[in-house]
Order: C-alpha cells, then structure tokens, then sequence
C-alpha cells in the first residue's frame, strides 16, 4: 500500500504540486473572505441589508463603481460622496432674529471641500423642520459666484429635495449658461454647471463650495439639512440600481457558494459511492434495481427538471439544494463505485472478514467504502465549482434563493439593469472574478489529487 | 482426548458453466483436541473448498452443501447462516488465509483490524477490545506499537503473525490455516511454525493445517489427511505417514519432497490432476497411479481402516495386495 492511503500523506503530497500550492492559497483567501463575511454579517443580517429597500441606502450613489476603478483612469481623482448634515464638519446655522409671529429667521451655510477631477453623480438635499417653514437655497462657487437654486417650503416635518432632478432649476441653470459662455461643448447637467468653471470646456472648480439656506422657521431646534453630494466610486465593489454595496453580495455569496458547492459535491458523491457499493456488494436483485434506476436518472434532463421545480415553487437555498442531491445521487458516479465495489468484494481481507463474522454492512462500511473514497475525493473537489456555477445559473435566470445575496443574483441584477450596455463593467465582473476564482481554486487542487491518487496519471 | 470436530460425508459442489465442479465430495474426519490435523494436496484438489466449507464461506454458485459437521457433538449444518455467523464463526473455529499478506484490510489499523472480530463477537468496547488486541499481539511477537500501524508498514512475517492474533482474539477452539506460510521465506516459516506450536501448547487449541508442504507440515502435523481430487484418501498419524505413506499417491507425494545435497531423483507424478467436473471413473487416482489394475478403474475404493483412525482408500489394501 503507498503513502497516499493515508490523509496527512495526501496532503503533504499536494503541497508539493505549485499547482495545487496555488488552488490551496485561493482556496484560504475564499476562506478568510467566508469567516469575514459571517462575522461582519452575522445572522440574517446581511438579507436584512439587502433587503433594506431604498431608504437604508439613500446616502448611497447609484451605480457608483468601486474605487479602485481608479487604477484605470489615471490622474484623475473620482469623486466620493460627501455629507454634510449638523454632525459634520462645515455646517453652521446661525439664528438672525425673532419675528412678530413667533418665528425665527435662519441663515445656514453647509460648506465643503470639492478636490475630484469629475463632477459628482448626483446632489440632494434632506430636509427636517416644522411644516410651514420656508426656505431659499443658494449656491457658492470656490470663486464667489452665487446662484440661487430654489425656493422650499415644508408641508412635513420633513422633505427630500432631489436637487439633480429638479427639471426648472436645470432650465434655468442652462439658459443661465447660455447667456454668460454661450453654447458650451459639453452637455449641462445640473452637477456639472454646479461644479464647473465658467468656461465652454467643463472642467471642476476645485475648492471650497456652499450651499446657503436662509429661512423662516418655527422651531431653530427642529432645523436641519442634510446635503448629500454622491461620489461616482463607492467602497471596494461599487454599488447597484438599488444603491445597494455590492460588497455585502459579493462577500456573503461566498460562504454561501462554498458551501452550496461543497455540500452538493460531497453529499451527492458519498450518497453515490454509497449506493454504488451496496449495488455492487449485494449484487442480485438489489443491483439490478440500483442499476436500472441509475440508468433512467441518467436520461432525466437534470436542469430542465431543476428550473421546473424552481419555477413552481419559489424554492430557498438549501431547499434548491436538497432538490439538486436528490436528482443526482442516482448518477453516474454509482457506476464507477460499483465497478470498484465488485472488485473489492473478492479481495482476500473482505472475504477474512466475511470469514470473522462482520455483517455485510460493517463490511460496506468498515471495508468498502474507506477503500474506494480516496480515489473518489478528486472528482469530489472537482465538481465543487459545478454547482457553484448551477447556483449563479439558476439564479441569473430569476430561479434563485429569494432572500439570500448571491454571486448568481448580482449578475441577474446587472443582467436585468443592461449593465454591460451601460459600460457598468464592475457589475458583471465582480461576481464573474469570484466565480472563477473558486472554480480555479477547486480545478487545481482537484488536478493534482487526481494525479496523487491515481498515479497512472503522473507519467503522462 | 475428545473430539473437537467431526466431518461425515461433507460434499460442496459448485455450479459453473461448464457443469458441477466436485471440490469436495464425501469428506470425513475427526479432529481431536489439542490435535494438528494436515490436510496436504496438490493445488486444486479441494483443501481450500474444503476450509470453505468448514467455515461456510460459500461462493455464490453452491450447488450441493451437505453433510454433518459436529462441533462438540453439534451438528453446525443444521444452523441458518446468521446463527453460524454469530456461535460458530470464530467463536468456536476460526481461520488464517492463505496470503495473509492480503488478508489485512489497508485502510485500518492494525490494532483496531485484529480487534475487529473481539468487537463483532463478543460486543466490547473499542476501548477494551483495542487493550486485548495489544495482549494478543505481543503473545505471537509484535510489539505493541505496530497496532497503531497501518498493514502496509509491516514486513509479510509480522502481517501473517497479525492475521494469527486476529484468529486468536475470541478464543476458538479450532483454528483452520490455509496456507500460512506459502508466502514467506524459509526463516520467517519457521518462525512462524515455531509460533503455532507454542501457541497451541499454551493456548490447547486444534489446528486444522492446510497446506500443499509436505515439508513444513512435519513440523507441526500430528496426523496428516492427503487429498486428491476432492477426496480424502489417506488420513494416517504423521509419524506413520512420513514413515511410509500407504496410498500411491501420498507415496508419489513424499517421493517428490527434496532432500538437501543428497543424491535423489526428484520423482513426479505424470499427468495433471483430474478435472473435478468429470473425475475418472473408479478410483480417481487411477489415470495416473502404477499399481492401477481393473477393479480401480471400474469401482471407488471405499475407506479401509488400517488401524484405528488410520484409513486408506486404495484397492490394494482391500485386496491384498499390500
């Protein structure tokens, strides 16, 4: 008997393959992404996030790429989403005086330091007061210039003001534009008039800006705004349509691809090996049943059935993948074991033990199944990637876990947004990167145990 | 002394494609305690069929198994093949294959594989079978540290002193060798030989010694059975036997045994052993035998009792001729 019987054996074997060394590091990085993931979201937190809705995420951009898109557009800066609100810096109200009514006028001034090399993806506004309250924004340039933006006046004890999308503003602002520069060669968008300079190029004002408020109001107390200037990059893996990080995807899909593709791959392979030996051991009757029914499972079209049963019934996660074992421990793999199991059988030690009294299932057990498994663990880690890739497949079909963050769904988002179309390339590659990487990580070590455990291999 | 087995008229045929293979027919013997009895034989007459039987570990394609063993006057035969897996099976017979080398299962340990049967049998815990396994081990000469090593560390003499402990674990009183030296070297046999006889001094067991040696079975043999195409046909006590073998072919059989440097033809016996499908008509042995005249080739010789226990099945005697 060689070394490789032996586990600790197998393993320092591997270590010797730069191949596997690789998949082994990749597979750690997986690891350490997977205990990250559970331990900055634990519990159902992270289907909480992600499904928090668009208020959890309103001081988020949208599709805002990740920061280190950086790298591929030199020189420049991006620009990040700055905050201004009474708990930061640059905010100060100072109450002017009483009026008859009771009321108080206000003059506010929310300040900030504009350094990117691009205008901002979008500006709003929130404001908290008394209904009744009125205000008049004003914007400063780092250079002084001063244009008003608009009248507010709260009918709640709070408003959005969506400042991007105020379609009058932008009319204004533009004919504005017109008049001073004449027609400019880029196309006036709110932001970029609000942070351009005064020329027909645009190009970013950098300096000190100002949104003024001044206000009659009920209550100074009660006052508050909140300017939410949106970056165009937002933390390591950008965000989507919803506003949503992509992190909390791209890290909680791993733990859960790992152990979809884990648990499915060696589930469905002890179960086969399993069957595959009692076929085998038993023969007769029992056999005959095994291998019929092995036969017409094979014949089954495995993901058609798998997209109906999503398709009727909105299945979770480990529902789907108790669907997926069942429809695959008749596989293929029992015809292997069971070729293994018949020759196995007549080797002297199990007819010994047959001959000491060990019951047939001691001998399936104790005897059979520890011999073939070694052999077997290759195309265990092999088919790992397999159905981590079935898990994205079904759900960039829509066929997914409801709930769950995942790989699969990221790319469905981006599938349905027209991500590609819109050049959002993170979007797609992102979750794309993380698939391949697992699927990397498994082929490598599956390679080379496969060239351990069957030697044969090794010559060739 | 008691007899420990009795064997009447035990016959196992198999069914194959080419017809009924005879591989034991019509076997009887008696084993005493404390007793070696060898059953020796060229290679496909039946001495590990007839183990097999012994201990019914029986192929799929049985076509006759009949006959009395009686264990301690206890007929086994009548016994469904669960109760003769739980009472007889090691309990009261056991056995070491031939090729012990193979007879170790590679994935256990050594320790836990001769524990095995101690925890099928006799329900111990792993613990304390793990313990006992240790003691038995260091009774037929391996250091306790080899039963936490796995088969493949261990030389072919230390394998086949395992598959002894592993035979010795539940007390039997009948052990069955198959072959336990074939695949050793000439030292590590005697070893081994060595070993049995100590064991079964101490431990008053009766070994039933199968073997195509007629060398090494002088060692340990107290009577020696010859087989010859299925059948018994001669049981002598061994002193006698390899005295003066009585059937022609056990004389042919001893003939053929070298010597060390002394100037002896080697004699071999012409013709091949019969098919066990179609055995010659009358004697079995008659195609092959000197001495064959025409009653052999019309009649089976039935047993003729030389003395007491000692039995000849050959015309010659019934006749006279010898």
């Amino acid at each position: 008997m060689n070394r490789s019987r032996v586990t600790g054996g197998i393993f320092k074997e591997l270590l010797q393959y730069k191949s596997a060394l690789v998949g082994l590091v990749l597979l750690m990085f997986l690891l350490i992404i997977s205990t990250y993931a559970i331990f900055i979201y634990p519990g159902s937190k992270a289907v909480v996030y992600w499904r928090a809705g668009e208020n959890m995420w309103i001081k988020n951009p949208k599709n805002a790429l990740p920061e280190w898109w950086e790298l591929f557009t030199p020189g420049k800066t991006l620009p990040r989403t700055i905050e201004i609100n009474p708990n930061t810096k640059g905010y100060a109200m100072e109450t002017l005086k009483t009026t008859n009514d009771g009321g108080y006028l206000i003059n506010l001034s929310l300040s900030f330091n504009y350094e990117y090399d691009e205008e901002p993806s979008a500006i709003n506004v929130f404001v908290n007061g008394t209904p009744g309250d009125n205000f008049a924004l004003f914007w400063v340039y780092p250079d002084g210039r001063k244009i008003f933006l608009t009248n507010l006046t709260l009918t709640t004890e709070s408003t959005n003001y969506y400042l991007s999308q105020d379609i009058a503003l932008n009319t204004r602002l533009e004919m504005d534009l017109y008049k001073q520069i004449g027609k400019p060669e880029y196309s006036p968008t709110i932001e970029k008039i609000l942070f351009g300079t005064l020329s027909r190029e645009f190009k970013v004002q950098k300096g000190m800006f100002k949104l003024l408020v001044q206000g009659y109001v009920k209550d100074p107390k009660k006052t508050s705004f909140d300017l939410v200037v949106y970056g165009k990059v937002y933390g390591i893996a950008g965000t989507d349509h919803l506003r949503r990080p992509l992190e909390i995807a791209i890290l909680y899909g791993t733990p859960i691809a790992l152990a979809f593709g884990l648990t499915a791959s060696v589930l469905i392979s002890v179960i086969e090996l399993v069957i595959g030996v009692i076929s085998g051991y038993f023969g007769g009757a029992l056999d005959t049943i095994i291998q019929r029914i092995t036969e017409i499972y094979m014949i089954i079209p495995f993901l058609n059935i798998v997209i109906l049963i999503s398709v009727f019934y909105k299945l979770d996660l480990w529902t789907l993948l108790g669907i997926i074992i069942i429809l695959s421990i008749f596989g293929s793999g029992i015809k292997s074991t069971r070729a293994m199991a018949l020759q196995i059988k007549e080797l002297p030690y199990v007819e010994a033990a047959k001959a000491y009294g060990a019951s047939d299932w001691r001998i399936v057990f104790i005897y059979m199944i520890p011999k073939i498994l070694p052999t077997l663990v290759p195309s265990i880690v092999l088919s790992v990637p397999g159905f981590v890739f079935l898990e994205a497949a079904l759900s960039l079909l829509g066929l997914g876990d409801p709930l769950l963050p995942t790989w699969g769904k990221v790319l469905s988002d981006a599938e349905s947004q027209g991500a590609l179309y819109k050049g959002l390339y993170y979007w797609v590659l992102e979750p794309s990167f993380m698939l391949i990487l697992t699927s990397i990580s498994f082929t490598l070590i599956g390679f080379a145990l496969d060239r351990i455990v069957n030697p044969r291999l090794k010559e060739m | 002394m008691s007899t420990v087995l009795s064997v009447k008229n035990l016959r196992l045929y198999f069914t194959t494609r080419k017809g009924i293979v005879k591989a034991v027919d019509n076997v009887s013997f008696d084993l005493k305690k404390g007793e070696t009895l060898a059953i020796v034989g060229e290679s496909g007459c039946g001495k590990s069929s007839l183990a097999k039987a012994l201990i019914r570990l029986l192929p799929r394609n049985v076509h006759t198994y009949s006959g009395e063993i009686l264990i301690d006057g206890n007929d086994v035969m009548k016994l469904s093949d669960e109760m003769f897996r739980r009472l007889i099976r090691w309990r009261k017979i056991s056995m070491v294959f031939q090729g012990a080398q193979n007879s170790l299962n590679p994935v256990l340990k050594v320790g836990f594989q001769v524990a095995e049967p101690l925890m099928i049998h006799n329900n111990v815990s792993k613990e304390d079978a793990l313990a006992e396994a240790k003691k038995y081990l260091r009774l037929v000469g391996i250091h306790e540290s080899f039963a936490d090593r796995y088969p493949f560390e261990l030389s072919g003499g230390m394998k086949q002193r395992a598959v002894i402990a592993m035979a010795l674990i539940t007390h039997p009183e009948i052990i069955i060798l198959d072959e336990p030296t074939s695949a050793l070297d000439v030292i590590t046999q005697a070893n081994i030989i060595n070993l049995l006889k100590k064991i079964k001094n101490e431990l008053g067991l009766s070994y039933i010694f199968i073997t195509h040696d007629i060398a090494v079975t002088s060692e340990l043999a107290d009577r020696v059975a010859v087989m010859y195409a299925g059948e018994i046909v001669e049981i002598s006590d061994a002193d006698e036997f390899y005295y003066r073998p009585k059937h022609p072919y056990a004389e042919k059989l001893m003939a053929s045994v070298p010597t060390l440097r002394t100037d002896k033809k080697l004699e071999f016996i012409p013709g091949a052993p019969p098919s066990l499908i179609n055995p010659p008509q009358g004697c079995r042995f008659n195609p092959r035998c000197p001495y064959a005249f025409e009653k052999c080739l019309k009649e089976s010789p039935p047993p003729y009792e030389i003395k007491s226990g000692n039995i000849v099945r050959c015309w010659l005697y019934h006749e006279g001729k010898r």
